[in-house]
């Protein structure tokens, strides 16, 4: 990959069109490191970055009506995408994005409405959206998903995983080591393995936890307000419990359903459960996670 | 992707010890032969020889985004500090004297509220002051009752500052992302408010106590978000208040 | 294990921001501003400040992943370090000084607090990470690091990139020689699993 450097700098602006008058479309590649950064923004539409096994990145799709151009480059290590709106524009429409990226490439995108697909990439994923719809499927190291009111999915067994919605929900299947994800009003869902610290938060939406913990694992925290909170865990989970409930029912199978701090077997990870007044039941996984 | 554990045992427990150097060496000979014929195990003493020698190179030194200086010159001229000599419970919330200069309320909020949620777990742990009558119940000293409402005020404060910054974004949000947004502000105010309305009835019920401090600390978390994620740009071109990015998406959400 | 020693080493002319000529010739020619802050010289204090912040924020921003508590607890060591500057006697650089005064705070405060901190993790990368050969991987390194449990984590940091050996750290956390190897274990082995390619 190195040996593409007398082309590290290399700039291309498509599109000299005056916006709005006609969907544009595009088809580029430039080469790049097979490791690099690659910066992406766009604000309304569809982007969707798939890896591949080359040292390239490769954009296609068509702009929106009153986008002016797409802004194209790579300087060293980084690739910047984006999207450029025309000031002058009256109607404005989304642009649908694919992009080609090396595997183990970093990809940091930002959108506004558009929605991110990230398929397969390995290396660290960030992703902010307004109010975009993000999914994240495949193994990256890595994952920042934070959206305002679209949903979050990240299927993939990611070893560091933050994800946020405040109006969307937030589904996780395939956590693999540490989790932190929120959400306001929408349901949050987690299914992991070998996990080994986690913070899972609501206040309205009900969280759903499957997961198994990895051999000293230290603290976990579910908390919720209204919404529920359900944890399906090991049957023979070695862990030290902690549950502040206030108005909230509690169902749980590992101790009395009056015991609000106990251990099982030897105990080990800390799980800290609050809530306010949603309902808080505790199982027994019927199978084994992981 | 092949869990790493499934590698074979005894040679991955073996694989630092032998990156350091620290493997006898019929064992080093061992393991080379071993990862002559195992791919995994060569790429796992890579990604660590990797790890062992960018560690080191990290940043050693990283200057923080603004001069704390004027806030510690003013901390030097107060009570000394007796960090080892206070109950551990107390020592975050004494943190928050040094913002008594405004420099940063989230910050002070956030560690106070964090500080009574502990305390609340320490006396759980200790056993607490049980309530006659009930062993079950403990509550709260009268110095969490005063932190709390330290932390509460700060907390009040932190969040409109972010609130304001939060509305100034607002504008260039589309209509029904900022109706949205502002419900689910609306659905944390409530629950603050029942919880508040439970700690005015127990005003020393550590639980309720901690769950007011968690519902705070989410109200702050989701504004700090919010502020994130609608702030503008900073690679975009300047445009008018009236802009707003998130209109006429062609992925309708959801 | 402590390269940047440099000036602030009290028995190294220190630098000349607060150099007082001397007057009597049995005394140090240049006072250094450990001596004058010992004495109560905030100004003296202040270019050790000045000197000595970088680190200890860096090291302050890796433990505790969030930018706001790093400032808080950077000050936190600044105030400490200034009450208990009169029992440094000079037998190390002033820098390794404060910065076991850095661990000792930053370790009571993470024991103190119990909870977790919301972390972010971004507050490193990018921003302190100059782009070129193994950038990339120093940005995911950093992340990971602040992925780890906080014991591992603690003990990552001060052994891997601070360069403390583990007795050193079980003198300056309280945790048993064979406790930090366990945790710096466990940490390059979740570090590994993460990072593997």
């Amino acid at each position: 990959m190195k040996a593409l450097t007398f082309l590290s700098v290399a700039s291309i602006a498509l599109g000299f069109m005056p916006g709005g008058l006609s969907a544009q479309q595009v088809d580029r590649t430039l080469p790049a490191e097979g490791d690099g950064s690659i910066k992406i923004a766009i604000s309304a539409g569809a982007v969707r970055v798939v890896a591949w096994d080359k040292d390239s990145v490769r954009v296609t799709g068509e702009l929106g009506e009153g986008m002016e151009s797409l802004d194209f480059s790579v300087r060293g290590p980084e690739t910047r995408i984006r999207v450029v709106p025309d000031p002058g524009a009256g109607t404005v429409s989304g642009s649908e994005i694919e992009v080609h990226a090396p595997r183990r490439s970093h990809i940091a995108a930002r959108t506004a409405g558009a929605s991110v697909e990230i398929v397969d990439l390995q290396g660290g994923v960030d992703v902010t959206t307004i109010s975009g719809t993000i999914r994240i499927s495949g193994a990256p190291r890595t994952v920042f998903a934070e959206s305002g009111t679209g949903d979050v999915f990240v299927d993939g067994r990611s070893k560091i995983v933050r994800a946020h919605s405040v109006d969307g929900g937030v589904t996780l299947r395939g956590a693999h080591g540490f989790v932190n994800a929120s959400t306001v009003s929408g349901d949050l869902i987690v299914v992991g393995e070998e996990l080994w610290e986690g913070e899972l938060t609501s206040v309205a939406g009900d969280i759903v936890f499957e997961g198994s913990f990895e051999p000293g694992a230290e603290l976990f925290y579910f908390e919720n307000h209204s919404g529920g909170i359900d944890l399906r865990l090991p049957p023979l989970i070695a862990a030290d419990f902690t549950i502040t409930a206030l108005g909230a029912p509690v169902e749980n199978e590992f101790a009395d359903g009056s015991e609000r701090v106990f251990t099982t077997g030897k105990g080990g990870p800390q799980l800290r459960i609050k809530s306010f007044k949603g309902p808080v039941r505790i199982r027994k996984a019927t199978r084994p996670s992981g | 992707m092949t869990s790493p554990r499934k590698m074979n045992h005894e040679f991955e427990d073996r694989i630092e010890e032998y990156v350091e150097g620290a493997l006898a060496p019929d064992l080093a000979r061992e393991m080379e032969a071993h990862l002559e014929a195992c791919e995994r195990c060569r790429g796992a003493v890579d990604t660590l020889r990797t790890i062992l020698d960018e560690a080191p190179r990290l940043p050693r030194s990283i200057a923080p985004r603004r001069d704390l200086w004027p806030v510690i010159s003013g901390r030097l001229d107060g009570e000394p500090l007796e960090l080892e000599a206070e109950p551990t419970y107390r020592s975050p919330v004494r943190r928050v004297y040094g913002f008594r200069s405004r420099a940063a309320p989230l910050a002070a909020a956030a560690v106070v509220l964090i500080a009574i949620g502990v305390s609340w777990w320490v006396l759980r742990q200790s056993g607490g002051t049980a309530a006659p009558g009930n062993p079950l119940i403990v509550t709260a000293s009268t110095s969490l009752v005063e932190e709390f409402e330290t932390a509460e005020s700060a907390y009040i404060e932190a969040a409109e500052t972010l609130e304001a910054s939060y509305q100034l974004e607002r504008t260039r949000l589309a209509p029904q992302t900022a109706d949205a947004i502002d419900r689910n502000l609306d659905i944390i105010d409530t629950a603050i408010d029942e919880v508040r309305a439970t700690v005015a009835a127990n005003p020393r019920d550590p639980e309720a106590l901690d769950l007011l401090a968690a519902t705070y600390r989410n109200k702050v978390e989701a504004l700090k978000r919010l502020t994130r994620i609608s702030a503008r740009d900073p690679d975009a071109p300047r445009r008018g208040p009236a802009s707003r990015p998130d209109t006429d998406s062609r992925s309708p959400r959801r | 294990m402590e390269p940047e020693s440099r000036a602030s080493d009290s028995s190294r002319p220190a630098s000349g921001r607060i150099a007082v000529r001397a007057v009597e010739k049995d005394r140090p020619t240049v006072p250094d501003p450990v001596r004058s802050a010992q004495e109560g010289d905030k100004r003296a204090f202040e270019v050790l400040y000045r000197e000595n912040v970088g680190r200890v924020f860096a090291l302050c921003l890796r433990l505790v992943s969030d930018e706001r508590r790093a400032e808080e607890l950077t000050q936190d060591v600044f105030v400490r370090a200034w009450e208990r500057l009169r029992s440094f006697r000079g037998e190390a650089a002033f820098s390794s000084w404060l910065h076991r005064v850095a661990v000792n705070v930053v370790y009571h405060s993470l024991r103190a607090d119990g909870r977790r901190q919301t972390r972010e993790a971004r507050a490193i990368e990018g921003r302190e990470h100059p782009s070129g050969t193994g950038h990339e991987f120093r940005v995911d390194l950093e992340r990971a690091i602040a992925a780890l449990p906080r014991r591992a984590r603690l003990v990552f940091i001060l052994h891997d990139i601070e360069g403390y050996p583990h007795r050193e750290i079980a003198d300056m956390t309280g945790m048993a020689p064979g406790t930090s190897k366990a945790h710096l274990h466990r940490a390059r082995r979740l570090l590994r699993e993460t990072l593997s390619r």
